[in-house]
């Protein structure tokens, strides 16, 4: 199995997309995207993370007794996620505030372990960097559209700012920022790639 | 040596688990300042910000300077709780350190009462770890701004002087509304709010009566009975009074009225 760096980045971002292709990570994709600034951290701490794992785990792939694995990923993982949370908490502590209970969460995500199971632990150090940076940013642009749309209709603000003239016409969708409305988008942005995908390969 | 043999195993685990162990302690040991630190400034922007102190700059020594200009600190111990008070010399309004339960952790907070205690002035979440975006918005200005209006219905029962959310009458002077898709934070926030406040009372009110009595008024000279019967009086229950002679005497007793004038604060 070799890869060139560029199908690496072409699968992590859209063909092989860890939410809606791979169906990795939706707890925190259902969790976070009720607003903008919450998904954006999370999507960089994410990044973040999956690419440095990633290396990590690559490098010592050689070394990781097989039956073991698993909790050495899950070891690596946690001791980069503690890190980045104590960094982020001493250098920027008002970040930390907002994004305090979802750098936890990193740790739970799937992605990142799912990553550094079927990539890293068989594949090149710099190969796994491209690959979690691209599985990173596949998983952040599918969060980014979702909360695009939960977080207007929910709330009619974006990023925190309020739509122009909200009090006139708009009245917010409570079941968007409510875990349903996350299912529902999540449900109907799947299909829509899906289905884009499917036609797409049948034309080929 | 053989990758699969438990020797193998435990020895790369326990090698592991050092490394990276060490690597957390080590970057946790290199910011321990800094998180000090950010902690004492959160604190005491905290404070600025429920007391509404105009801060000349953003740094931490403009924040501290301000509080040590405008604001008394006292530690106050009652029934083995230790309150932290915070007094603005101007006003004379009170704040305290509050703490209770909400949905997934501690919420602790400071409230500041106007002087008499009878208004909410302000109030400013110091920690809580709500679930972001639904019971996180209980931090944000549109929701610690309603308080800003309420009056403490004090002759409520203990669990209704401060509501959030639904109230009989939409328009009561002491509801605020609860966060939309955040009902056990709203009502965990009412609940602690509640408590806190009547346990604060009581603290506050020992705490000021022992205050006058030790600032000068002769020993001996007021009996138990009758600051007992003075502090059925200044909790408006005059019922528990049974002996009304003895109620007027003692409205006429110079002591006693010195020292519900000391009092009348609340």
């Amino acid at each position: 199995m070799a890869y060139t760096s560029k199908q690496v980045f072409l699968n992590g971002i859209w063909l092989e997309n860890p939410v809606y292709r791979q169906v990795l990570g939706i707890c925190s994709s259902l969790a976070v995207t009720n607003l903008m600034a919450n998904t954006l951290f999370m999507c960089f701490g994410v990044i973040f993370t999956t690419s440095l794992s990633n290396v990590t785990i690559s490098l010592l792939r050689n070394f990781i007794p097989k039956r073991i694995r698993m909790i050495v990923q899950v070891l690596i993982i946690a001791s980069f996620v503690m890190m980045v949370d104590i960094i982020i908490k001493a250098l920027a502590p008002d970040i930390h505030r907002f994004i305090g209970p979802y750098v936890g969460l990193i740790i739970t995500n799937c992605i990142i372990m799912g990553r550094a199971e079927a990539f890293a632990s068989q594949n090149k150090p710099i190969l796994s960097l491209y690959d979690g940076i691209a599985s990173g940013i596949g998983y952040s642009l599918m969060l980014i559209a979702i909360a695009l749309v939960r977080e207007p209709l929910g709330q009619g603000t974006i990023l925190g700012m309020a739509l122009p003239k909200r009090d006139l016409w708009w009245h917010s969708w409570i079941i968007m920022i409510m875990p349903p409305g996350a299912f529902f988008m999540l449900g109907i942005f799947t299909w829509f790639a899906r289905g884009w995908l499917t036609r797409q390969e049948g034309k080929r | 040596m053989k990758k699969t043999s438990p020797a193998y195993i435990l020895g790369f685990m326990i090698i592991i688990c050092t490394v990276f162990g060490a690597a957390i302690s080590f970057v946790h040991y290199v910011t321990l300042d800094m998180l000090e630190k950010n902690e004492r400034l959160h604190k005491n922007r905290m404070i600025c910000r429920a007391f509404r102190l105009p801060v000349a700059g953003v740094s931490a020594d403009a924040y501290q300077k301000a509080i040590d200009a405008a604001i008394s600190y006292q530690q106050l111990t009652h029934r083995g709780r230790v309150w932290q008070i915070y007094t603005r010399k101007d006003t004379g309004e009170i704040g305290f350190v509050f703490s209770g339960q909400g949905v997934w952790d501690r919420i602790t907070g400071i409230l500041v009462l106007s002087s008499d205690l009878s208004k909410i002035a302000n109030i400013q979440f110091l920690e809580h770890k709500e679930t972001p975006g639904l019971g996180g918005r209980i931090e944000e200005a549109w929701f610690t701004d309603q308080f800003q209006r309420v009056i403490i219905a004090w002759e409520q029962p203990v669990d209704k002087r401060i509501i959030v959310g639904v109230a009989r009458d939409p328009k009561a002077k002491n509801r605020v509304d609860a966060v939309t898709g955040a009902t056990q934070t709203s009502m965990a926030v009412m609940k602690f709010l509640n408590s806190e406040l009547e346990a604060f009372k009581q603290a506050i009110k020992a705490w000021r009566e022992e205050r006058i009595l030790l600032s000068g008024l002769p020993k001996g000279k007021l009996s138990r009975e009758k600051l007992r019967a003075l502090d059925f009086v200044s909790a408006g229950s005059f019922g528990q009074v049974r002996n009304f002679s003895f109620l007027k005497a003692l409205c006429e007793d110079k002591d006693v009225l010195w020292l519900t004038h000391q009092s009348r604060s609340f």
